[in-house]
């Protein structure tokens, strides 16, 4: 457990995520080209949807991340404001992109499906609304951070936006269901069996496998960039920077 | 399936992907014309650090917050 806050510190979590990052981004490989392999030539066309059914298997993994990164930014976010690790904030700014590309990726990409399926590119559905309200609070959060001289007081400040907006995660995920949504409900949960054909199931559990690994291998890569900065007056990055090992992924 | 198969899939379909893959390469490789950046300003810093401390016999450089 020790060793676990060992890697709170910038020092000892700089190195750690440059090893781990080739790691992941092998993994992200891996299961993109499983999943794409299965989705686009395996799986046979949609009884109902045809072929329009195969954005879904980067529709779904996509909306997923964008709730997902929010909820650990959240988790961050409490970090922040308790204990106060500078890690923590960090790693909330580095997820903030990424999960605001999901979110737009999930917007676009339904946007795609929702044409030739729903007959419209967009509809002020709950589900697609919420999803849109997400991908405002993202925008506001990183603009909040850069708003600020102090870092300390971006901080705190984006910890308790990010905080106040955790709300609108519940409200996502069962729009669906508290409301009379044009959105579908979910093919897949934890609790009965998918209302999908198994090999449909399995190509987008694979991309959102993959989804997972790259949001990971590019949040490591862009932290230790912003650990670099903000500790740039340390003596453990000036020697970093004398030995020329400050550059790229590995450490 | 073969390709023939798979153009069929129609615009809307391969413009999703496309959409998806180009948005991931420009954060990749944003990502990594960031980082280049940070460390040239980083080694651009340390070597006006040295080049003070070699003429003025300190490293502490003008507005550098410790």
């Amino acid at each position: 457990m020790s060793s676990l806050f060992r890697y709170a510190s910038p020092v000892a979590f700089y190195p750690l995520a440059g090893r781990l990052v080739p790691w992941f981004s092998g993994l992200a490989l891996l299961f993109a080209i499983g999943g794409l392999y299965l989705g686009l030539i395996v799986a046979p066309p949609d009884w109902q949807q045809g072929e329009t059914y195969r954005i879904l298997f980067i529709h779904v993994p996509s909306a997923w991340m964008s709730m997902f990164i929010y909820f650990v930014m959240a988790g961050y976010a409490v970090l922040t404001l308790t204990l106060q690790t500078r890690l923590s904030a960090l790693m909330m700014q580095a997820l903030a992109p990424t999960g605001a590309l999901f979110a737009a990726l999930a917007l676009a990409t339904g946007a795609f499906w929702g044409k030739p399926t729903w007959g419209a590119w967009w509809v002020w559905d709950a589900r697609t609304t919420s999803t849109l309200l997400l991908l405002f609070l993202y925008l506001g959060y990183l603009a909040l951070q850069n708003a600020f001289e102090d870092v300390r007081r971006a901080d705190r400040a984006g910890a308790l936006l990010v905080l106040v907006g955790t709300i609108n995660l519940p409200v996502i995920y069962f729009s669906v269901r508290w409301w009379n949504t044009l959105h579908q409900g979910a093919s897949i949960s934890l609790t009965a069996a998918p209302s999908m054909a198994r090999i449909m199931v399995t190509s987008m559990l694979l991309m959102s496998l993959a989804a997972w690994a790259y949001t990971i291998a590019v949040v490591l890569s862009r932290v230790r960039g912003k650990i670099l900065w903000r500790e740039r007056s340390s003596q453990w990055v000036l020697e970093l920077l004398r030995d020329g090992r400050s550059d790229g992924v590995d450490s | 399936m073969n390709l023939s198969e798979m153009a069929q899939f129609g615009p809307y379909v391969w413009g999703a992907y496309a959409l998806f893959a180009v948005a991931l390469l420009i954060e990749v490789v944003g990502l990594r014309v960031a980082q280049r950046h940070i460390d040239a300003q980083l080694r651009q810093a340390r070597a006006m650090a040295d080049l003070m401390q070699r003429e003025h016999g300190s490293n502490r450089v003008k507005g550098e917050v410790s």
